[in-house]
């Protein structure tokens, strides 16, 4: 039954602790930009910021206590971790989304739905790649470096680069993201990472 | 301690930090390559603007120590030993603040000697944002690591980190005026070359990279509640300081840097100067110089010598910040711009670094008939740009000056002035165009066009 399934395995990646965590810094900057900005509008480089705050407590629970020993278990883990990993870009993107009824618009709904995305799949190939510890780095880094130069437009690899500040509209961007979630998922449905950063074989 | 500090080295994540923090400053210090290119001044801000992000990676990577050492429970081991708190916390916060220094400076050396071995001038003080940079780094590792301790959760690092960043661009989009402003470590860019950091700007740094640092110390170090508590206090002393201390504005943190500004002379005459930050481009520009000198000789009274255009304040980003109406030239000396790009708001396409242009820097400078950097307001472009083109044999300059941009109609205006120019009798003609010199060197810039064609229309 899946329904005795999912408590505990929500439990067992410390999903009830991150998820409120996520919530609550999303609603800080929502009150803190309606209350002191004059206009519902998030600036681009903020907005880009603001969905890596409310991936980053989620980012840790991609990975239980001990996956080796997980993998073990009779289960299809390759659709659950999958599930797993887009649940949490869907996570964000309603969270944002729902941010507008308190006041603050933290770009268009394509947008947000882009840059969740394309954030889920960047972690979750950081998982892949570089290990549950160190699966924030890529996500928190790039998102980083697009807000220094918060200057939407250019070339098709500029946008490409800088695909979290881009207009709604902008394909490169859009592909960029959908790769990248593409990557994300199949790598994190298929590797498990160990506690000790080396990957292993889901079947 | 020194053994025991390198033991630390190999079983912390230090060195590992200091890879992640080299090699994401690295890449946006080399993506920023044209910017800096050659320029050590400049390559020290943007060192500088750097820790936007490493200060959020550095307390990212203090907390992962902290919370590693807590949910191992090697700081009950540690605990166990009859020594003091002090000395079993110091091993680990020294490997990663070796670790963060290293990095720092091994950047700081790479660029400098990059830009020492292309040619690039070079001084002291361009070290000092990175040094007082060095601090605040440690400050942010040390703080990291006692919330590590504190709370030991898996969610913390990233948390953390991203909580830094949002914090940041957070004030950045508070009001224009407002002096939180200064609690970002993203720095506005300066507008010259020759610009370093004031000391005011150091001072509001380094008095942050206190506060973190002592925050962190006591924060982690301290066993009781006291010294926890003056923890939060140095730690929001600090940042009251920097706010405080640290002046707001558009090239508000920078100074001309009077070393930076030193004249460089080409051997041999006419006398061609230019600043100790543009000295490599010397042999370039020296040919090119003398050119326009010639070509200005045409008229009487000509310029003897040129020298680079030299701001005396750091640049507000504002056209009229050193243009007014009492002449500042040097009489008997042209003033000329080596970089009429400017390198900060250029479209700067990524890794395309560009000379001086020869034909251009003779176009800029014989433009106006040498007048258009003597520190008066800009008059006409269209009279500017046909004296200029009258005496380079020109129907329109050639320019690559960004404060000139010519449309259609300009570039068919100036064509028609230098042709109804060249109809007259040679002295007349000579005269006309010595006349528009020495107006503009007069600042009397309100008809230039009227000179030229002698119908004044004031």
């Amino acid at each position: 039954m899946i329904t005795g399934w999912l408590p505990l395995y929500l439990r067992s990646r410390r999903v009830p602790l991150a998820a409120p965590i996520s919530f609550a810094t999303v609603a800080t900057v929502t009150l803190l930009w309606s209350a002191s900005a004059d206009r519902p509008e998030v600036d681009p480089s903020l907005a880009a910021l603001t969905v890596v705050l409310a991936l980053a407590p989620l980012i840790p629970t991609l990975a239980g206590d001990e996956d080796a020993l997980e993998k073990t278990a009779a289960l299809r883990w390759p659709t659950r971790r999958a599930l797993h990993l887009i649940g949490a870009g869907a996570f964000v993107a309603v969270l944002l989304l729902g941010a507008r009824a308190a006041g603050a618009d933290f770009g268009g709904a394509g947008q947000i739905v882009r840059n969740s995305a394309g954030l889920a799949g960047l972690s979750g190939l950081g998982v892949t790649l570089l290990g549950t510890r160190l699966a924030w780095v890529t996500p928190i880094v790039w998102a980083a470096l697009q807000a220094m130069v918060p200057a939407p437009g250019g070339p098709g690899w500029r946008q490409s680069l800088l695909w979290l500040i881009q207009p709604g509209d902008s394909v490169p961007a859009a592909v960029t993201a959908a790769v990248l979630l593409l990557a994300g998922v199949l790598g994190y449905a298929t590797r498990v990472s160990t506690s000790r950063g080396e990957t292993v074989k889901v079947w | 301690m020194i053994h025991a500090v390198r033991t630390e080295l190999r079983r912390s994540n230090a060195v590992a930090l200091a890879v992640l923090l080299f090699a994401t400053g690295g890449l946006m210090i080399a993506a920023m390559a044209q910017t800096w290119s050659r320029q050590w001044l400049t390559f020290s801000y943007v060192q500088a603007s750097g820790l936007f992000f490493l200060v959020p990676l550095a307390l990212a990577g203090g907390a992962m120590l902290g919370r590693r050492e807590r949910s191992t429970g090697a700081d009950e081991l540690m605990g166990s030993t009859g020594r003091p708190r002090w000395q079993k916390v110091a091993p680990p916060a020294a490997a990663l603040a070796v670790a963060v220094t290293a990095m720092h400076l091994l950047t700081l050396g790479i660029g400098a000697a990059v830009i020492g071995a292309t040619g690039g001038f070079l001084s002291a003080g361009g070290t000092l944002p990175a040094l007082a940079d060095v601090i605040v780094l440690i400050g942010a590792v040390w703080l990291g690591l006692a919330a590590g301790r504190a709370w030991s959760s898996a969610l913390l690092p990233p948390a953390l980190a991203a909580l830094a960043l949002v914090a940041q661009v957070g004030v950045e989009s508070s009001d224009e005026g407002s002096r939180l402003r200064n609690l970002t470590l993203m720095l506005q860019p300066p507008g010259f070359v020759w610009e370093s950091f004031n000391a005011q700007a150091l001072l509001g740094r380094l008095a942050l990279g206190v506060g973190l640092l002592v925050g962190g110390l006591l924060l982690g170090f301290g066993a009781s509640w006291l010294p926890r508590v003056a923890g939060v206090v140095a730690l929001t002393a600090g940042m009251v300081l920097a706010v405080v201390i640290t002046p707001l504005g558009l090239g508000a943190r920078y100074q001309v840097d009077t070393a930076a500004q030193r004249l460089v002379c080409a051997d041999g005459t006419p006398q061609v100067c230019v600043t100790a930050v543009h000295a490599y481009e010397l042999p370039a520009v020296t040919p090119a110089v003398r050119q326009a000198l010639t070509m200005l000789a045409k008229l009487p009274g000509a310029p003897a010598r040129a020298v680079e255009w030299r701001a005396d304040a750091a640049s507000t980003f504002d056209d009229a910040q050193f243009r007014g109406r009492a002449p500042k030239q040097e009489p008997g000396t042209v003033a000329f711009r080596v970089e009429p790009d400017d390198r900060m708001l250029g479209p700067g396409d990524l890794f395309r670094l560009e000379s001086v242009s020869p034909t251009g820097l003779t176009a800029n400078i014989v433009n106006g008939a040498g007048t258009t950097m003597n520190g008066c307001r800009l008059g006409d472009p269209v009279a500017l740009g046909a004296a200029g083109a009258w005496l380079m044999g020109v129907d329109v300059l050639p320019l690559t000056d960004n404060q000139f941009s010519y449309d259609e109609t300009v570039r068919a205006d100036i064509a028609a002035t230098v042709k109804s120019l060249r109809e007259l009798p040679g002295p007349e003609q000579v005269r006309r165009v010595a006349a528009l010199r020495d107006a503009a060197n007069a600042c009397r810039t309100d008809d230039l066009r009227g000179i030229l064609t002698g119908d004044p229309t004031a």
